[in-house]
C-alpha cells in the first residue's frame, strides 16, 4: 500500500522530507546555538541554575500545539513559528545536559589547565566544552528525535514536512498516505537517533 | 545443629563449594573464614536456602533444609549481612519487628519485644521511630543484629557482619556479640575473613580454600597445629605471637618430683600462665629485685660490643605488650 | 475580541472542552496505570530482557504521536475512543518501563535481607520492592500524564473534542482569540498537570526515604 502511494508521489515526498529536515535541523542548530551558552551559563552562575531550567521547563510542558498556537498572532504562520516553537522545546534538554556535561568534567584536569595557565574562555574551549561533549551531544539527540516527531504536526502552520502526508491521509481517508506519512516520519526520527547515537559513541572514545 | 554432608555447589562451570562437611553445635560460635572467593558465603546463603546445594545434604536441628519451606526455614533463622539491608522507608521499630508482624503478634507484643532488642544491642529506646537514614553505620548494624534476633530464632547466620564499619566501631560490635552470646548462647555461623576476628568470636573454625574445606578446628587447632601450608601461612602473622598466648607454662613444665619450695627461688610463675603473661610477669619480678636505677638500666651494645645507647627492663616489658595489642591476637585467653 | 473576552463570553463550551480533555487525559492514564502496574512489576519477577524492552522503547517513543492517533482512525474511526485508544498506548510504555526500572533499581541488599528474614516473594514485592520503587514510578505516572495532557490537545484532529479543538477552529479561521482561547487554557492545564504530578510524586515517597540523613 506504502509502495502504491510512493511510486507516483515519490516526488512530493522527497520534497515533504527534505522540508521536515530543514525544520529540524535549523531549529536544533539554532536551540544549540541559545541553549549551549546558556547552559554554560548556570554552570558558572550557580544561582541562575533554578530561574532558567524552571523557565525552559515551563516551554517544555506546554503542549506543541498549544505554543505553535501561542506564537502565531507573534509570528504569523509558517517556518517562523514552527522553528521557535521546536527551538523553545529543546532548550530544556540541551541547557540540562551541557550543565551536566560540564560539571561531569573532573576538578583535576580544569586544575591542570588553570595551572598552565590559560584563560578562563581558553579553558571551556580548549577542556571544559570538548570533555563535556559526549553528554551535550546525548542531549542533541533526544531534541532532535523529539523535534522530528513535533514537526510532524508543523505542517499544519503552514511549514510544511512529511506531517503534510498524515493529515492529507486523515483528511481524505487515503491510507497510502497516512500509512507513508508515518512510517517516514518513523524513519527519520530512528535514523536520527542512530546516527547521533554513533557520532556520540565515537566521541566518548 | 546444623551439618553438611558432602555439600557442593555449581555454578555453571565454577566450583564454589566442593563437598564441605562439617558440623555446628548447638550454642556453638562457628567461624567461616578464609580468603575471598573462597565459597564462605556461599556455604553459609546454603543454611537458610538462598542458595541451593548441588550435591551433598545440608541439615537443620537434624532435618534436611530442602525438605522444609524455605520461608518459614528463614523465619526461624537469623541473616545479618555486611551491607545490612535495613529497609529505608520503614523505622528502627518497624524494621525490627517486621518477621513479627507477619508471625502476627500484636502491637503491643511488637513493640515490647523492639524495646528489648534494642536495650540488648545497646541502643537507646528513642531510636525506635528513627529512620535508617539518620544512623551511622555502627548504630544500623545493631538495629541488623537486632531484627535477626527479633523472632528469638536459636541459629544465626551472620555474614562478614562488621565488615562495613571503621575498626574503632567494629572492634567494639565483635566485644558486642561476645557479650550478647554469653548471654543468649546462639547458635551462630559466623563469616568473615578478619583472623583477628575469627579469633576473637569463635569456638570453633573452618577455614576454607577454592570451596574446600581446608581445616576444621578451635582456634588453638589452628595456632599449634595447622592442617598444611596455605593454614600456616594464612594465619602466619598472628601465629608466633598466638602461640606464645596459647601455650601455657604447665604444657612446658617439667612436673617436679622433689618440688623446691618458694622461699628457695628468687622467682615464680603460675601454671595457667600463658608463655606471654609468664614472661611479663618475670620480667616485672625481676625490675622489683634490681632495687637501684642503674641495676635495672640495661646497657644496648652493637656488634662490636661499643654502648650505642640504654634502656630499661620496664621499657622493653612496655614494648613487648605493645607489640601484641597492636599484633591483633585478643588479649581474651583463648 | 481579546481571547480573554471570548473565554468569558463562551465560558460554558470551554468549560466543555476542558472535561472533555481532562477526561481523555485521567482515563487514559488510569487504563494505563491499571495495566501496567501489574505487568511491570510482574516482568520483575520473569527473567524479561531488560534491552530489549528498551530498545522496543525507543522505537515506539520515536512514532509521532499525531500518527498514533491518525493510524486509530481507519480501525476504530473518529471520536472519543479511538482517541482513548491512543492515549492509553502512548502513556503504558513509560509507566511500565518506571515500574519495571524502579522496583529493579532497588538495593539488592534489602532484598536479600528480606528474602533471609523470612519474606514470603509476595511480600517482598508489596512491603518492600514497590514502596521503595514508589518514586520512580510516580514519575512515571507524573511523565505519562502531563505528555497525554499535549497528546490529547491533538486529538482535536480526529474529532475527540478537548481544548485542542478551539485552537484548530482558530486557526482554520484565522481567529486570534478562539485560538488563544483554546492554547492559553491547554499550556495551563499542562503545568498544571506538572505540579500536581511532582506534588503527587513527593506524597508517594516514603517518608523513611525523605529525611535527611545523620
Amino acid at each position: 500500500m506504502i509502495m502504491r502511494f510512493i511510486i507516483p508521489s515519490l516526488g512530493t515526498v522527497i520534497e515533504l522530507t527534505w522540508q521536515h529536515v530543514r525544520i529540524v535541523t535549523a531549529a536544533v542548530l539554532l536551540a544549540v546555538l541559545v541553549g549551549v551558552p546558556l547552559g554554560i551559563l548556570i554552570h558558572r552562575a550557580r544561582f541562575l541554575a533554578v530561574p532558567i531550567l524552571s523557565g525552559a521547563g515551563v516551554l517544555y510542558t506546554i503542549p506543541s500545539l498549544a505554543l505553535f498556537a501561542i506564537l502565531i498572532p507573534i509570528m504569523g504562520l509558517g517556518m517562523k513559528p514552527a522553528v521557535t516553537a521546536l527551538v523553545l522545546y529543546s532548550l530544556l534538554v540541551i541547557i540540562r545536559n551541557t550543565a551536566a556535561g560540564l560539571h561531569n568534567v573532573p576538578p583535576e584536569v580544569i586544575d591542570a589547565a588553570r595551572g598552565m595557565g590559560m584563560s578562563s574562555l581558553q579553558q571551556l574551549w580548549y577542556v571544559e566544552l570538548p570533555l563535556a561533549l559526549p553528554v551535550i551531544l546525548a542531549g542533541i539527540r533526544v531534541a532532535t528525535v523529539m523535534n522530528v516527531g513535533i514537526a510532524a504536526v508543523a505542517v499544519y502552520i503552514g511549514a510544511g514536512g512529511l506531517g503534510e502526508l498524515i493529515f492529507r491521509g486523515l483528511a481524505s481517508l487515503n491510507m497510502g498516505s497516512l500509512l507513508t506519512g508515518t512510517v517516514a516520519v518513523t524513519a527519520l526520527a530512528l535514523m536520527a537517533d542512530l546516527g547521533l547515537a554513533r557520532v556520540e559513541a565515537a566521541l566518548r572514545r | 545443629m546444623i551439618e553438611f554432608e558432602a555439600v557442593t555447589k555449581v555454578f555453571g562451570s565454577i566450583r564454589a563449594v566442593d563437598q564441605v562437611s562439617f558440623q555446628v553445635r548447638r550454642g556453638e560460635l562457628c567461624v567461616l573464614i578464609g580468603p575471598s572467593g573462597c565459597g564462605k558465603t556461599t556455604t553459609l546463603r546454603m543454611v537458610n536456602r538462598l542458595v541451593e546445594p548441588t550435591a551433598g545434604r545440608v541439615l537443620v536441628r537434624g532435618v534436611d533444609v530442602m525438605r522444609l519451606d524455605p520461608v518459614h526455614l528463614r523465619r526461624e533463622i537469623g541473616y545479618v549481612i555486611q551491607q545490612v539491608g535495613l529497609f529505608p522507608h520503614m523505622t528502627v521499630e518497624e524494621n525490627i519487628t517486621v518477621v513479627l508482624r507477619l508471625l502476627e503478634w500484636d502491637a503491643r507484643r511488637r513493640r515490647a519485644r523492639a524495646e528489648e532488642l534494642l536495650e540488648l544491642v545497646g541502643l537507646p529506646p528513642d531510636f525506635l521511630s528513627r529512620y535508617p537514614r539518620q544512623l551511622s553505620g555502627g548504630q544500623q548494624q545493631r538495629v541488623g543484629v537486632a531484627r535477626a534476633l527479633a523472632a528469638d530464632p536459636d541459629i544465626i547466620l551472620m555474614d562478614e557482619p562488621f565488615g562495613a564499619v571503621d575498626p574503632i566501631i567494629r572492634r567494639q560490635l565483635q566485644l558486642e556479640l561476645k557479650r550478647i552470646q554469653a548471654a543468649v548462647r546462639k547458635t551462630i555461623l559466623f563469616v568473615t575473613h578478619d583472623l583477628s576476628e575469627a579469633f576473637l568470636l569463635g569456638d570453633h573454625i573452618v577455614v576454607m580454600n577454592e570451596g574446600r574445606i581446608v581445616q576444621d578446628g578451635t582456634p588453638q587447632d589452628l595456632l599449634l597445629r595447622p592442617a598444611n601450608e596455605f593454614v600456616a601461612r594464612f594465619i602466619a602473622e598472628s601465629r608466633a605471637l598466638g602461640i606464645l598466648r596459647v601455650r601455657k607454662v604447665s604444657e612446658v613444665m617439667d612436673p617436679a618430683l622433689t618440688k623446691p619450695s618458694v622461699a628457695d627461688c628468687k622467682f615464680w610463675v603460675r601454671s595457667e600462665d600463658s608463655l606471654f603473661d609468664a614472661i611479663r610477669r618475670l620480667g616485672s619480678q625481676l625490675a622489683g629485685v634490681l632495687c637501684g636505677l642503674e641495676e635495672r638500666t640495661v646497657a644496648v651494645l652493637d656488634e662490636s660490643g661499643s654502648v650505642v645507647g640504654c634502656t630499661t627492663f620496664e621499657e622493653l616489658v612496655r614494648a613487648v605488650s605493645e607489640a601484641f595489642a597492636t599484633s591483633g591476637v585478643p588479649e581474651v585467653i583463648l | 475580541m481579546g481571547f480573554l473576552e471570548y473565554l468569558v463570553r463562551n465560558n460554558q463550551q470551554i468549560l466543555l472542552l476542558l472535561r472533555q480533555h481532562l477526561e481523555l487525559t485521567f482515563l487514559s492514564v488510569g487504563i494505563s496505570v491499571a495495566l501496567a502496574v501489574p505487568l511491570g512489576l510482574a516482568a520483575t519477577r520473569v527473567r524479561t530482557l531488560e534491552r530489549v524492552m528498551t530498545g522496543v522503547a525507543n522505537v515506539w517513543q520515536a512514532v509521532p504521536s499525531i500518527a498514533i492517533l491518525a493510524l486509530m482512525v481507519p480501525i476504530l474511526g473518529i471520536g472519543f475512543a479511538p482517541a482513548l485508544v491512543a492515549l492509553t498506548l502512548r502513556s503504558f510504555l513509560p509507566i511500565y518501563l518506571n515500574c519495571y526500572v524502579g522496583v529493579r533499581s532497588v538495593d539488592p541488599a534489602v532484598v536479600d535481607a528480606a528474602r533471609g528474614l523470612g519474606l514470603d516473594e509476595g511480600n517482598i514485592l508489596l512491603r518492600v520492592e514497590v514502596p521503595l520503587a514508589a518514586p520512580v514510578i510516580a514519575a512515571g505516572i507524573r511523565t505519562a500524564a502531563v505528555q497525554n495532557v499535549a497528546i490529547a490537545t491533538l486529538a482535536a484532529f480526529i474529532g475527540a473534542g478537548g481544548l485542542g479543538n478551539l485552537i484548530v477552529q482558530g486557526l482554520a479561521l484565522m481567529d486570534t482569540a478562539r485560538l488563544l482561547a483554546g492554547a492559553v487554557p491547554t499550556a495551563l492545564l499542562a503545568v498544571g498537570m506538572e505540579i500536581l504530578g511532582a506534588w503527587g510524586e513527593k506524597v508517594f515517597t516514603p517518608k523513611g526515604l525523605r529525611v535527611r540523613t545523620s
